[in-house]
């Protein structure tokens, strides 16, 4: 478990925009820092608002993603997605937990 | 033809690995969980109607009922879903396609969802709960 509180976190304004419309500043910020606790080789954290590219009626997400180290565990491995996953499903109802995806990526933070 | 099936395409497109089959790869994981989420919803009495949007039925099912086992599949979606869009819609970077990681993680997790769903249906206790928050959630 990590225990690194210095994590860089970089929320876009659409999606603060967004998650200050709905009153979900808090439950962002649990998100958030459970990820900074949970997952080992955290490089940042990125939050962006997202709207279905085919079909505007399924709901738009606050996406919650985490880029890890590219090493910090095995391809497949998707125990700490099913963890992450379990607590917000434990923490949030369903119509808080639904607004949001914590997703990981193994990608470049700077998305080269 | 079973939703599931797609779980193998993507794992043949995973085995030849390059940008362009890690992105596919990933929308066949999410297309294998939505297929077999509505078939599963079929099977217990929740079909879908002709006038709705696939993605939004199964979607809000499985997401907005509150049981567990129903949100973990709900998120599962929704993840696969952002994977799959950035996938098919984001071309002028990699992102998460610079590497297998992703599609393969995403690959994973679809497959672990199908057995999520396969494992409810063999239980009947557990199918029952299911279906019981099913009805309270869409009367």
């Amino acid at each position: 478990m990590s225990t690194l509180t210095n994590i860089p976190v970089r929320v876009t304004d659409a999606a603060a925009a967004h998650v200050q419309a709905l009153g979900l500043q808090r439950p962002m910020e649990q998100m958030i820092e459970h990820m900074k606790q949970v997952v080992v080789g955290l490089r940042c954290i990125v939050v962006t608002y997202e709207e279905n590219p085919e079909d505007a009626q399924i709901e738009p997400l606050v996406v919650i993603c985490g880029y890890e180290e590219p090493s910090s565990r095995e391809a497949g491995d998707i125990r700490i997605e099913v963890e992450l996953d379990r607590w917000v499903v434990q923490t949030f109802p369903p119509e808080v937990g639904c607004r949001f995806v914590t997703a990981l990526t193994a990608g470049d933070p700077n998305g080269r | 033809m079973d939703g599931r099936e797609f779980l193998q395409s993507a794992r043949d497109l995973l085995a030849v690995p390059c940008e362009r089959n890690w992105r596919s790869a990933a929308g066949r994981a999410y297309y294998a969980l939505l297929h077999e989420g509505q078939t599963t919803l079929q099977r217990w009495g929740f079909p879908k109607l002709a006038q709705e949007n696939l993605h939004v039925f199964v979607r809000r099912r499985f997401v907005f009922t509150p049981h567990p086992d129903l949100q973990a599949v709900g998120r599962a979606l929704d993840r696969l879903s952002h994977l799959r869009n950035q996938g098919d819609y984001q071309l002028s970077t990699s992102g998460p396609f610079a590497g297998a990681p992703d599609a393969t993680n995403a690959v994973a997790m679809a497959a672990s969802m199908v057995a999520l769903l396969d494992a409810i249906n063999a239980d009947p206790v557990r199918s029952a709960a299911v279906v019981a928050a099913l009805r309270t959630a869409w009367p």
